[in-house]
């Protein structure tokens, strides 16, 4: 019987018989036009897509192919606008026409919009209604990426959507992630809807006023994880102990207006900085992660504000990434003790040679430091013996040394030799040839080795680290 | 075919009832085959673990009468790897490569019956691949589906849904 069993069945249909959840299941691994799609297959599916778990309005997802523009550059101006124009008014009636089709759905965990509309107030009333329709159906996750064009500051002609947070749909909200793009928020009055927020993610969001931000912030009793980034209008950024009590993340970027940030979080664990010279206040006891960039050039008289800040201000600090974009000179005046530092992570980006000078003042800096990571990346390298080699500086604690992006040159491994023989603990080296690129929020991306560390690189670094490991520890290069 | 079903099934130890491995699941397709598997590639099976929880782990023997021997252990070799750490794209890819289209379907079944999610969402992205960008037709054929609409009323629904029916792959018979 089993044998025959494969050719018996061959046209029955299975898959109409699944349970209605298990069809959803697939539709939702379908893009919207496909899922709609199925009704037309027989009565069984005629309703299947009705039940959508996730809704993505994306022009992928909402718009035919013959809408994505060719060759538009050489059309005039008037007729750009005009298929801009068409697409959007296609766009939103698309959009339309489905929900009022999938009117009947429950739940929604999820609304992710990524569209431009381009014209001033166009498509503002409908996206009221679409956040009001999944607001109503108990959203978790709203995604609002509107792309529009760059402003270096807030256009004032109304070209930003008003996010509606104070519409009265929010009275009982399930929203736990709130994530916007090219947008307005600012809320007048204290908003229920975000008391159950607990991540917040701006880009590009046009944040009104110092009051409004006093608002926003008052009203995120359980946020967790806060992000801005290129935000406009918001010249101070003052957490209170009274707001986001439970906030454990903070992540500041370019936003260029932001003059103080001023930070009393019982609970705030990590932060990540990048952007000019600000006033910083900490109260932040629990503060042990910070992520940032040392931006080094002439406006800060080659002071570095942000580690000489960090290491008074945040002694108890255990983790420290830090981007080092130019020359790293500022590294190797000023390096502030950290007494608490167990983890270093430094992006250190060169154009000619990388520089040792830096490292034993770092090793003196963090005598508390286990693990250090380098991740190097050098743009040209010029091949050279070193000419003099720094004192001593032993270090009793430091066990594990990872170093990427390494690509065999001399002033590279003059660094890994000195770690080697000033690391006196040490249990493990990595040597690692892809180079990290930061991506934010703590994550690294590895990017190619270079395309000699086969033929030559690696054999000559090599031989040159495994003369100065010593038998204890473990090397392994990559 | 048939022969290769079988080698398959011997490298899985088809013996019987052995005493003296008891930590061992026994699962049992629905053809009477028996398959020793580890205490942790049951886990991974939410139907077979809440069997084993609720008679106290005293019943190791587990009948599968929906699941053939054909089936099963495709199955298990998903979730060895699950446990493992190792699904890659690679193996997913490869993995589907084996697969014919009625198997697809069958193991779709067999993954919710045993309520493996992470077999599941891959199979349903697997599904849904064979149903984007083609046309209702093929879909209807593909998984054997009738068309029980008269044509007014298909007429009416293709209409009312216009957008969505441009831009569709031409179909490709060789598939079946």
């Amino acid at each position: 019987m089993k044998k025959q069993r494969v050719v018996e069945n061959t046209n029955q249909d299975y898959i109409s018989t699944l349970p209605c959840s298990l069809l959803c299941n697939i539709l939702s691994s379908l893009k919207i036009n496909e899922a709609v799609k199925t009704s037309a297959l027989s009565s069984n599916w005629r309703y299947v897509f009705t039940n959508p778990t996730n809704l993505v309005f994306d022009s992928e997802n909402m718009l035919v192919k013959d809408y994505s523009f060719h060759n538009i550059c050489q059309l005039s101006k008037v007729l750009i606008f005009n298929i801009k124009m068409k697409r959007a008014s296609t766009f939103v009636s698309n959009v339309n026409t489905y929900l009022s089709r999938v009117t009947n759905v429950q739940k929604i965990d999820k609304l992710k919009i990524c569209f431009t509309f381009r014209s001033k107030g166009y498509g503002c009333s409908d996206l009221d209604e679409w956040i009001r329709f999944v607001v109503e159906r108990n959203a978790e996750e709203i995604d609002l990426c509107l792309f529009e064009e760059d402003h270096l500051s807030a256009p004032n002609d109304g070209s930003f959507y008003v996010f509606p947070c104070d519409d009265i749909v929010w009275f009982n909200s399930f929203l736990k992630c709130l994530r916007l793009g090219h947008c307005v928020l600012a809320p007048e009055k204290s908003c229920n809807g975000f008391s159950t927020l607990e991540i917040l993610d701006l880009f590009k969001v046009d944040l009104k006023s110092e009051e409004h931000i006093r608002i926003l912030l008052s009203s995120c009793n359980n946020l967790e994880w806060l992000s801005f980034s290129e935000c406009y209008n918001m010249n101070y950024l003052k957490i209170e102990y009274s707001f986001c009590k439970k906030l454990k993340c903070l992540k500041v970027n370019l936003c260029l207006q932001l003059k103080a940030i001023i930070l009393k979080c019982n609970n705030l664990e990590t932060l990540e900085y990048v952007g000019g010279k600000v006033e910083f206040f900490f109260d932040t006891p629990m503060l042990k992660s910070f992520f940032g960039r040392v931006i080094e050039s002439q406006g800060y008289n080659g002071e570095n504000w942000l580690v000489c800040k960090l290491s008074t201000n945040l002694p108890h600090l255990e983790n420290l990434f830090l981007e080092c974009s130019c020359m790293g000179e500022v590294m190797t005046n000023r390096f502030h003790t950290f007494q608490n530092l167990k983890h270093l992570e430094v992006i250190k980006v060169a154009v000619f040679r990388q520089d040792l000078s830096w490292i034993p003042i770092a090793l003196n800096a963090c005598p508390t430091l286990a693990k250090l990571k380098l991740h190097l990346r050098t743009y040209f390298n010029i091949d050279e013996e070193l000419t003099h080699w720094f004192p001593k500086s032993p270090h009793n604690h430091l066990k594990e040394i990872t170093i990427t992006g390494i690509r065999g040159h001399s002033s590279e491994i003059a660094i890994a030799i000195y770690l080697l023989r000033n690391a006196i603990s040490l249990e493990k080296m990595i040597v690692d040839p892809r180079p990290r690129i930061y991506l934010g929020n703590g994550k690294c991306v590895c990017s190619e080795a270079s395309e000699n560390w086969s033929m030559v690189g690696r054999h000559k670094v090599e031989i040159l680290l495994k003369k100065e490991v010593r038998s204890l520890v473990e090397l392994l290069i990559l | 075919m048939a022969e290769e079903v079988s080698s398959q099934m011997n490298s899985l130890s088809i013996s019987e009832t052995n005493p003296s491995s008891s930590a061992t699941i026994s699962l049992v397709s629905g053809d009477d085959i028996v398959f020793k598997v580890e205490p942790t590639i049951a886990k991974e099976m939410e139907t077979v673990q809440s069997f084993i929880d609720e008679t106290d782990g005293k019943i190791t023997t587990i009948p599968l009468p929906n699941i053939s021997s054909h089936d099963l252990p495709y199955v298990i070799e998903y979730c060895e790897k699950s446990i493992a750490g190792k699904i890659t794209k690679e193996f997913e890819a490869e993995f589907v490569k084996k697969l014919n289209n009625e198997e697809v379907k069958e193991l779709f079944l067999a993954a919710n019956y045993l309520n493996i999610k992470k077999l599941l969402d891959f199979l349903s992205q697997v599904i849904a691949d064979r149903i984007a960008n083609k046309s209702v037709e093929y879909v209807r054929r593909y998984f054997g589906i009738e068309n029980d609409f008269t044509p007014e009323e298909e007429a009416k629904l293709r209409e009312e849904l216009a957008w969505t029916f441009t831009g569709v792959d031409p179909d490709d018979e060789d598939e079946n």
